[in-house]
């Protein structure tokens, strides 16, 4: 048997051998009939759909739709994922890393694709035991790659799910069904679980029918009905209608653990044709699709582009570029919405198509030139793929797409993909997607007389210029296939004519560590591409993380070569490697990171996982991705929106060799960290970054012995460094310095000090102020002895009071009273104010025993009743008031405001009850008050409050004026004692006021007698005048003095 | 002119013009006789009172001897806690007072916030807007008089009550000081408070000269009589 | 045990204050006579209250005494005459030494307080410009002169006509009763929030936590 030629890097591998000596990657074949026996199964479909469904004319109108593989099966697509068939079952059956990711669970073992329609991103060098990746081979041996893909298409289809994506790339056969070498039965249900929608869209493309897919949890996925054309490129997209069929965009956000969208439609539409699977597509592939449709590409070149679903459509949405009628999600009329992304041709699509529909040549170099990217913006992998020079014309095997696929074009299911024209692949980023639509491409359009659902766009009906014309230079890369220019040999001679440029990206792809041992024959068609040995496990390896931020480099792509092809590296390729040799200067033996300018998602997914194959970054692997400055911003422009970091810094050159995923965690020292997205990074554990930062520990701290043999960053225990003692023994006592302790001692002492009494300073015994007190003293005492000690009359008593006024108003109201009126009087003043009181109130009881009044006293002070008995004695000769028989005194009456308000509603349980004098009530004084044995306040005649305290005037207005209802409430009150009551006065509540020695003398000469009030006016008077003067004298005293000050304050300021 | 003066009347009079005469030895400063004058006189106060209140609280306690057995029983429990009150006067059992003190500050407090609302809040707020009433008034002079009067007091009452707003809010937190318009407002407020002031302390002054007065009547009266009584 | 006493406390003052207080808005029978039992209770223990405040007088000067502290011969005679006063009434003998302590020492001594007062008062007034000059002084002193001059009476010319009739009563009934009411409201409602918070148990003023 002839030696094995790893699909990665291109090299001669022996038979012995499963991985690939220098890279890596796996070198197990696909299966026997189909050479992709090791494919994963969305690959396998892909290639079946694009071997089963038969061109179909494309809708553009419709919305995207994963592209009907089966449409495209005239187009030779190149099997540029044949590779991915050397994937081994167990790795077939895992998930990539990067596609877990996407879903969210945690990734498997890194998985090489053997797409057959794909290019195998490079992978990470698979151990440390590995060669580290090559530089770049020869352009004759950068087509090994290309040439095995063929050769590996033709065997079992690999059972891993990941692969099937790329089927949507699978050119249609002779028989019209994509992906036909695929057996169904080989298309494991599982395959669909962990593909993103895209890969699982193109998967769908194989032709076969849509296995089983695991409920998504994210991904709705559906599978599409059959004869339901695919298009793998509007599952790129993220937004459908409806309408489709196709997941919608909250299900194509990619995560691990569950088949995308865009595989799913891969699948969906595979189905279809089929089996087809609608997946939303991103624009990119959407674009990407309606572009080959309108060129006439390659057909279901736009279905398999739509229903491959590289990215979901999340990452991808950026793809969607401004070629319209792609990937037109807002379209209502495709059902499948992934379709609906036909109306939205992506920029670097459109750019495939180009100013140059024709311009795809054949790259005889293994390359076709690349074109404008219709998509406007590439991810980052695919810009690092690109090679300036390639941007300016079409790649070989892209023009042989298109020339191959005459009738897609007149797929009425894809009719915006027919409609946008298709352009030249003038990006970079786009070449290897046109490439797509060429031979390089394994896929397969549908042929004419394919059923396809009502609305469905035939697949690869519209396949992009860049599709077909990947397909052409894959013929031509590939001799001279006789297939490549037949519809119905678009599989065999896409799969037999691996664009270089794919077969070189693989050999970019794989490190010089990465090589896959074994080499694979160069396949001479795109079925031996098919049927070669899938890309090593290794060689798809997911890259390692510093090496996937490198740009890619030019020298890269000297590696990569593709089965069957020259081995040269195509055009564009080879201008890829030349723009970027500027832009980039990768590390020896490491990816070099990707040079366009990155989206947003790009950025956050930087290191992120790859979404074809093994979840690790595919940036570095896909040949044909390369960047081209020139072109960075068309590309970039498709992919500028959600470009996953793993797309965006996917670099295909020196990629690492795909290796083992045996070890997750723990990398080689020598090999590149992998390059997790931000929102990864965000997830992981602290241990993992510490971890992380522990790889650069030295190899000693490494645990050699003991119970922690194994583990790194192990504390030191070596002699010496720790001491064993016995612990320190602390004092139970309090450890204070001599500070502490002072300022103890001295708060101590202030809190000793309070309870000793400060001794106030003596203050001298003759002040400043003496004499003014002694003058004030003396003049006042002068003059009240005077004017009292004289008894003039000199001082006019004040004018009669008005009726309305307070004076009048309690005459009005004494004089009202009947005679022999029982009058509650209250007296509830101090004896020092009993000057004036006595001088104010003697009228006012004068005037009540003129009325032959019945008094009875209550005081809430202890001294009331004095007060009383010291005020009726002034009246004992005038009137001969007996107590117990004109007036009573009811006694003291304690608690304040509580006291009042019981007296006031049961004055006879709370009064009066004299142990000595017995019931007080029942005397002739207050027989009156209690009416049919109730005893109230109300039955008082009035009750008179003399008080000089504001509150206890309030106190008893507050509670007993309420009660006495109707009956007045006087108030014979102090001057001091005027101001708070005065509205009490003027709101009502009291009926009279009497103020003070004033209103005494008022009351007087209102009786037209002369009592204590005119005995005291004078003197009264005349020392009010003295206070006026002390107050003028001292007020004009004090502003003099005050204007010294300043004044002195001021000199001596000025001074 | 002298009158008859009894023994009593001339030793009370003395009595009289002796201690105010000690007391008003302190216009010219502290001394000891005008200290003892104030000891004195607080001692016979605290006498008094105590008869006083003695008194009092014997009568209220009379029904326990001459009452009701109703009486009898609702006096027993106030007898309880007046004997569980004499525990204040102990440190010891100061603890036995408390709640005898708390049932009586629950009584007081609800006696004066009935009183306060009832007996000053509404009615002086509805004081307020009765100025404004016109009815009341007879002719257009003492009509608009008394609109004038009801604005200028309903104006210092609600300016009285802002000044006592020492509340801030927003950013006056920051700078302590209150805004530009409750300042001002608050100004208007304090000129109403001191007038308000001026004429209590007028009255106050007013008080302590008629007490001087009276005072200086007294002595002269004593004089007089002694005069007389000697003669 | 303290804290179920203060608990305690603070149960009866409330409760015994709500229903005092629901008394004065709601008029239920038995309500206002089970509120007329506290009243009469309340009333009986301020006047032992009284009691209770002067045996602590009396105990305080008699510690004094005891000690033989520097002020205890006012204080002997404080007690002394504080018990000759009680002493004084218990015979009817004694009836003119009480009339001769009441009415010649405690009133006299208390009316000879406010007159010195007086003159307190005056020299106040006349420094106070001297130790404030803002407006509120000078409004104060200025208002304080007003109504004096418009309370007292010349010499043969009797009150002032205008200031006594219009300006004194411009000031005394309109301005000052502005201000006075204002603060009687505001009084009033400050007793109500300190009732609540004796009410919420917020403030204990009997003593406990």
């Amino acid at each position: 048997m002839s030696d094995l030629v790893c699909p990665v890097c291109g090299k001669s591998n022996p038979n012995t051998v499963e991985v690939c000596q220098y890279c890596g990657a796996s070198l197990k074949r696909s299966s026997a009939a189909s050479g992709t026996s090791d494919l994963p199964g969305w690959l396998k479909d892909i290639r079946k759909s694009t071997n089963a469904e038969p061109a179909a004319t494309p809708d553009t109108t419709r919305p995207a739709q994963p592209i009907e593989p089966a449409g495209a099966k005239d187009v030779p697509f190149p099997d540029f994922l044949a590779g991915l068939s050397n994937l081994s079952d167990e790795e077939d059956d895992e998930s990539p890393d990067w596609l877990n990711n996407l879903r969210g669970v945690l990734p498997d073992p890194p998985l090489i694709y053997a797409a057959p329609s794909m290019p195998r991103p490079a992978q990470p060098p698979a151990a440390s035991t590995e060669k580290p990746p090559e530089q770049p081979a020869a352009p004759p041996a950068e087509n090994k790659v290309f040439e095995q893909l063929p050769a590996a298409q033709p065997q079992a289809e690999p059972q891993t799910p990941n692969t099937d994506w790329l089927k949507a790339f699978d050119l249609p056969d002779s028989s019209g069904s994509v992906g036909s070498d695929i057996p169904d039965a080989e298309i494991d249900p599982a395959i669909y679980a962990d593909l993103p929608d895209w890969m699982a869209s193109l998967a769908g493309l194989g032709g076969q029918s849509t296995p089983a897919q695991p409920e998504p949890s994210v991904f709705e996925q559906s599978p599409a009905p059959a004869n339901e054309p695919v298009d793998w490129l509007s599952s790129l997209g993220g937004d459908f209608t409806a309408e489709d069929n196709f997941a919608t965009s909250e299900s194509s956000a990619p995560v691990a653990g569950e088949t995308p969208d865009w595989m799913a439609r891969m699948s969906s539409s595979q189905a279809e044709s089929g089996t087809v699977q609608n997946q939303p597509e991103p624009d990119w592939l959407a674009s990407l699709s309606s572009s080959a449709v309108e060129s006439g590409g390659m057909p279901g070149a736009k279905e398999d582009l739509q229903s491959s679903a590289l990215l979901g459509s999340d990452d991808w949405s950026g793809l969607r570029g401004s070629t319209p009628g792609v990937f037109d999600a807002s379209e209502g009329n495709n059902p499948n919405p992934g379709v609906s992304a036909l109306d939205e041709t992506p920029d670097w699509i459109t750019n495939l198509q180009g100013s140059d529909p024709v311009s795809y040549e054949p790259d005889t170099k293994g390359g076709s030139s690349p074109a404008v990217s219709p998509f406007g913006e590439l991810p980052d992998w695919m810009t690092n793929l690109r090679d300036p020079a390639a941007t300016l014309e079409k790649p070989d095997w892209l023009a042989n797409l298109n020339s191959s696929t005459p009738d897609q074009t007149s797929s009425a299911n894809i009719p915006q993909a027919a409609e946008t024209p298709v352009t030249p692949l003038e990006n970079d980023n786009s070449a290897w997607l046109a490439n797509l639509g060429g031979s390089a491409l394994d896929y397969k359009a549908p042929v004419s007389g394919q059923t396809l659902e009502s609305g469905q766009p035939a697949p690869f009906a519209d396949q992009p210029d860049w599709l077909s014309s990947l397909q052409n230079s894959q013929d031509a890369s590939f001799g001279d296939n006789p297939k490549q220019n037949q519809p119905e040999s678009h599989e065999t001679s896409f799969r037999d004519e691996v664009p270089d440029w794919l077969t070189s990206l693989q050999g970019i792809s794989t490190p010089v560590d990465s090589v896959p041992a074994q080499a694979q024959p160069e396949p001479q068609s795109i079925s031996d591409w098919k049927s070669a040995p899938s890309v090593p496990d290794e060689a798809l390896k997911p890259n390692e993380p510093q090496t996937q931020n490198q740009p890619f480099e030019p020298e890269d792509l000297e590696g990569f070569s593709i089965p069957g092809g020259t081995g040269e590296l195509p055009d564009w390729l080879a201008r890829v490697s030349q723009a970027t040799a500027v832009e980039n200067k990768p590390v020896q033996g490491q990816v070099p990171a990707a040079t366009a300018p990155k989206t947003p998602r790009q950025q956050a997914n930087e290191s992120g996982q790859s979404m074809i194959g093994t979840g690790q970054p595919v940036r570095s692997e896909v040949p044909g991705l390369a960047s081209e400055s020139g072109n960075d911003q068309n590309i970039d422009s498709i992919f500028s929106m959600e470009t996953p970091d793993w797309l965006s810094n996917f670099l295909p050159a020196a990629s690492q060799p795909v290796s083992a995923p045996s070890e997750k965690d723990s990398t080689p020292n020598d090999l590149p960290a992998a390059e997790l997205p931000s929102w990864v990074q965000a997830l992981r554990p602290m241990e993992s970054v510490v971890e992380e930062t522990s790889d650069n520990d030295e190899p000693q701290n490494v645990e050699n012995e003991g119970p922690l043999a194994g583990l790194r960053s192990v504390l030191p225990t070596q002699p010496g460094l720790t001491v064993a003692k016995a612990p320190r023994a602390y004092a139970n006592e309090l450890l204070i310095n001599e500070t502490q302790h002072a300022q103890s001692a001295l708060l101590e002492n202030l809190i000793n000090s309070e309870k000793n009494p400060q001794l106030l300073p003596k203050r001298p015994k003759v002040s400043r102020i003496q004499p003014v007190r002694w003058t004030i003293a003396a003049v006042l005492l002068l003059v009240v002895f005077i004017f009292a000690g004289l008894g003039s009359n000199v001082f006019p008593s004040p004018a009669t009071p008005g009726e309305t006024s307070a004076v009048g108003m309690f005459l009005n109201t004494v004089g009202n009273l009947p005679d022999n009126a029982p009058v509650l009087v209250i007296m509830d003043y101090q004896p020092g104010f009993a000057g004036e009181m006595e001088s104010a109130l003697g009228p006012v009881l004068e005037n009540l025993m003129n009325k032959k009044a019945r008094l009875a006293f209550v005081s809430t002070s202890p001294v009331g009743g004095l007060m009383a008995d010291r005020l009726l004695s002034k009246f004992s000769t005038s009137y001969s008031y007996q107590i117990g028989q004109q007036y009573v005194k009811l006694g003291y009456l304690p608690g304040g405001a509580g006291g009042i308000k019981v007296f006031a509603d049961q004055p006879a349980t709370t009064l009066g009850q004299d142990t000595r004098s017995g019931n007080l009530w029942d005397t002739p004084v207050l027989k009156d008050v209690t009416i049919n044995s109730v005893t109230s306040l109300a039955n008082f005649a009035a009750v008179i409050v003399a008080t000089d305290n504001p509150d206890i005037g309030r106190l008893w207005i507050e509670q007993a004026q309420p009660v006495l209802g109707a009956k007045p409430m006087l108030m014979v009150v102090s001057a001091q004692a005027e101001p708070m009551i005065q509205p009490y006065f003027q709101s009502g509540q009291i009926s009279g006021l009497v103020t003070g020695m004033e209103g005494g003398l008022l009351y007087e000469s209102a009786l037209g007698k002369s009592g204590q009030a005119r005995t005291y006016w004078d003197a009264y008077s005349a020392a009010l005048l003295v206070a006026e003067l002390i107050i003028i004298i001292g007020g004009f005293w004090s502003l003099r003095a005050g204007l010294r000050a300043r004044r002195a304050g001021q000199e001596q300021d000025e001074v | 002119m002298l009158s008859t003066i009894s023994q009593t009347d001339l030793i009370t009079g003395f009595l009289s013009f002796l201690f105010t005469l000690l007391i008003l030895s302190y216009m010219v400063g502290d001394n000891p006789a005008f200290r003892m004058a104030v000891h004195i006189f607080t001692g016979v106060s605290a006498g008094y009172i105590v008869l006083v209140a003695f008194q009092a609280v014997v009568n209220m306690f009379a029904p326990l001897i001459n009452g009701s057995s109703p009486d009898r029983f609702l006096l027993i429990f106030p007898l309880i806690l007046s004997l569980l009150l004499f525990g204040k006067t102990s440190s010891r059992f100061e603890w036995m007072g408390r709640p005898v003190v708390a049932f009586m500050v629950g009584v007081g407090t609800a006696a004066v916030i009935g009183g306060a609302v009832l007996g000053t809040l509404f009615p002086q707020i509805m004081a307020a807007s009765s100025m404004f009433d016109l009815h009341k008034t007879t002719g257009p002079v003492n009509a608009a008089g008394s609109l004038t009067a009801g604005v200028l007091v309903l104006i210092g009452t609600i300016v009285t009550l802002i000044y006592f707003q020492f509340t801030l809010f927003g950013k006056n937190k920051v700078t302590g000081k209150r805004g530009k318009l409750i300042g001002f407002i608050s100004l208007i407020g304090q000129i109403f408070i001191v007038i308000t002031l001026g004429v209590i302390f007028s009255g106050v002054l007013s008080a302590a000269l008629a007490a001087l007065v009276d005072r200086i009547n007294s002595l002269i009266l004593f004089i007089d009589h002694l005069l007389a009584f000697i003669a | 045990m303290k804290r179920i006493f203060a608990m305690g406390e603070a149960v009866i003052a409330i409760s015994v204050g709500v229903i005092v207080l629901l008394g004065y808005f709601i008029d239920i029978p038995a309500i206002s006579i089970f509120r007329i039992i506290l009243f009469k209770w309340a009333v009986i223990l301020a006047g032992v209250a009284v009691l209770i405040g002067m045996w602590n007088l009396f105990s305080n000067h008699l510690k004094k005494i005891r000690e033989w502290k520097p002020d205890s011969f006012y204080s002997f005679t404080l007690l002394f005459f504080m018990l000759l006063t009680i002493m004084a009434s218990f015979s009817p003998a004694l009836q003119p030494l009480q009339s001769g302590l009441l009415n010649g020492i405690m009133v006299p001594v208390e009316i000879s307080l406010l007159a010195v007062l007086s003159v307190t008062l005056l020299l106040a007034s006349l420094r106070l410009l001297q130790v404030r000059r803002d407006l509120a002084s000078i409004l104060f002193m200025a208002t304080t002169l007003l109504v004096l001059l418009g309370m007292g009476s010349w010499p043969y010319i009797g009150q002032l006509p205008i200031i006594s009739t219009w300006v004194r009563s411009f000031v005394t009934n309109v301005l000052a009763v502005g201000g006075a009411r204002g603060i009687l409201i505001g009084v009033a409602l400050g007793t109500l929030t300190t009732g609540l918070r004796i009410f919420f148990g917020v403030d204990r003023p009997y003593g406990g936590k």
